[in-house]
């Protein structure tokens, strides 16, 4: 059997649609602003990769969840791209998703005479995904059972990696999976910023980002829903958009929030995937980074694929998707599966935005300028998270 | 297949600090973080676990609460009740940030009892973690754990070291009961 893509729907700063993201990626057009959906007077950090359409920020009242908004369309747009719900009955559909934390509203809580939890739950201004997740699941009739995973920026390579396996072992029939996150929301946006992990330059937002260069200085929040139909090909209605052949995933145990240097429990998990997809390392033909933009992010990835690739690794082709759209957590894997399919449709490597200087403790080869034309049958797919997590997913061109 | 579940009250000392290896790290722990790390740590002393052994966690998701209950009481303390940016990022130092991430539980499970090895974090579901477990690489077996903060601050944590064949056809596969259902399953 071999698993497939066979749809996608997708709401990102690079469009509400498969298609116009697609687009907006060939284009390469930064897609990461000042913020618009809601005021940041006296933020410290004010960048973000927000959801457009047609190239606007979609602007959402305060009240409602993004990610469920947005996940609603995305699954629309699958819905009626791959018609999912015609071709399988209820119980042949599973729903397995990354997700982020819950949306919440300290600022409208805090105009209360008191400030408590029993106001923000009482008062709608919590919005706890499970009940939530669980309506959309019964509507849009999931028989088969949903899981949600919330590692953090592997919340949705686990989801899809996960998936793979219960397709591949014939624990599932048909799987929509991928991400939904969102946490372009005062109290998220502020609550991630104190980490340290976003950039704060005094650039402008649209240059901010920068993976794997030697200036990079702190990643910047996105936003993005993004799911896909993952089958048997024999049971594909049309072409697949593309196959997965491999996956493994580790944990560090090193750290709450820095990689692990040496990169080793981080190729653990690549050496996994390649296993499972049976290739040898010299099959890869372009590695998708995590790439987030932070300083410790491009050594650790560098270290952990040289333990696999070795000298071969300056030669590979290497792209991040972050510096045009910015870092989704808990949807991008979901988010960067786009740029993979675009690699492997179009056979090329994009440039990644913003990447400017090499990194002399991560000399990857990154492609600037014009897109790269080569010959491109297997893509690796790295990511890793806060918390330790480390994924690895293997991509390969559809072949009949 | 072995497992251990404990529960604990509401205010009930959860004794975890003289187990802990990284104590710097307890004051990022939420309630729940305390149950599990300090189950996991009777569960596998004196263990032998197999090198990168899988390791699988559900939590629950109410443990999200006390984070937003630890911010509340601080910006409480504004009279005029205005939310700004700099008196959020004042009142609520990154100890507190940290409970916002949802995986930082089975972090540090494996920063404790070094698990290196296939992961997964799941979002209050048996059938997930099952799932997860049922599909995990190599023919060893792996490690389930489960996490429970309710909202009173009473917590429960459980975890099993299974091999993955013994969980086909589990009757949870499918269901969207809570994970720690299992471990009180198990327990009887």
């Amino acid at each position: 059997m071999a698993a497939v893509i066979t749809g996608i729907g997708a709401c990102s700063p690079l469009g509400c649609s498969f298609s116009e993201s697609l687009e907006t990626l060939r284009e390469g057009r930064p897609q990461i602003d000042d913020i618009r959906n809601f005021p940041v007077d006296g933020y410290p950090y004010t960048a973000a990769g927000e959801i457009r359409r047609n190239g606007e920020v979609v602007r959402t009242p305060v009240g409602v969840d993004r990610k469920m908004h947005f996940l609603e369309l995305a699954l629309k747009e699958l819905s009626s791209e791959s018609a999912f719900k015609e071709r399988y009955t209820p119980g042949q559909l599973m729903l397995n998703l990354g997700i982020g934390i819950d949306y919440f509203e300290l600022e409208t809580c805090m105009e209360s005479e008191k400030i408590s939890l029993d106001i923000l739950l009482s008062n709608g201004l919590y919005h706890n995904i499970a009940p939530e997740m669980k309506e959309l699941v019964s509507r849009w009739q999931f028989g088969a059972g949903y899981h949600l995973f919330a590692s953090a920026c592997t919340a949705s390579a686990h989801a899809i990696g996960l998936s793979w396996r219960l397709l591949r072992r014939g624990l599932a029939e048909a799987i929509v999976t991928g991400g939904s996150d969102s946490m372009i929301f005062p109290g998220a946006y502020l609550g991630f910023g104190a980490l340290g992990a976003l950039s704060a330059s005094d650039e402008p937002a649209p240059v901010k980002c920068h993976p794997c260069d030697l200036n990079s200085n702190g990643t910047v929040l996105g936003e993005a829903s993004v799911v896909m139909l993952l089958e048997d090909s024999s049971r594909a209605s049309g072409t697949p958009l593309a196959e997965i052949i491999g996956y493994g995933s580790s944990t560090d145990a090193y750290s709450v929030t820095d990689p692990e240097p040496s990169g080793e429990a981080a190729a653990w998990a690549v050496k996994e995937a390649l296993d499972e997809a049976g290739l040898k390392p010299e099959q890869i033909d372009c590695i998708h980074l995590h790439g987030t933009g932070t300083v410790k992010c491009a050594p650790a990835e560098y270290n952990c694929l040289y333990r696999i690739f070795g000298e071969r690794l300056k030669e590979i082709p290497a792209y991040s998707m972050k510096g045009q759209v910015g870092h989704m957590i808990g949807s991008c894997t979901a988010l960067e599966v786009l740029g993979v399919v675009y690699s492997l449709q179009n056979q090329v490597v994009l440039p990644t935005v913003n990447f400017c200087t090499p990194h002399p403790e991560a000399p990857f080869r990154m492609v600037t300028g014009s897109p790269l034309h080569t010959p491109i049958r297997h893509i690796l797919k790295i990511n890793s998270a806060f918390g330790g997590h480390n994924t690895a997913l293997v991509f390969k061109r559809w072949e009949k | 297949m072995t497992s251990i579940y404990r529960s604990y009250q509401a205010g009930e000392e959860i004794p975890v600090a003289p187990r802990l290896h990284k104590r710097k790290l307890l004051k990022y722990y939420s309630r729940e973080a305390m149950a599990a790390v300090l189950t996991a740590s009777e569960f596998l002393e004196g263990k032998a676990l197999p090198p990168r052994i899988p390791f699988y966690y559900a939590s629950a998701y109410v443990e999200n609460l006390s984070f937003l209950e630890e911010v509340f009481s601080r910006l409480d303390a504004y009279p005029d009740h205005v939310f700004t940016a700099e008196r959020f990022l004042l009142t609520t130092p990154p100890p507190v940030n940290f409970k916002m991430m949802r995986n930082m539980v089975p972090c540090f499970i494996s920063i404790e009892n070094q698990l290196t090895g296939d992961s997964n974090f799941i979002v209050d579901s048996a059938s997930a973690l099952l799932y997860a477990a049922l599909t995990a690489p190599g023919d060893g077996p792996v490690l389930m754990g489960a996490g429970y903060m309710h909202a009173d601050g009473a917590a429960e944590a459980g975890f099993a070291l299974v091999q993955p064949a013994e969980l086909a056809h589990h009757p949870l596969l499918g269901t969207d009961v809570p994970a720690i259902e299992l471990f009180r399953q198990w327990r009887q």
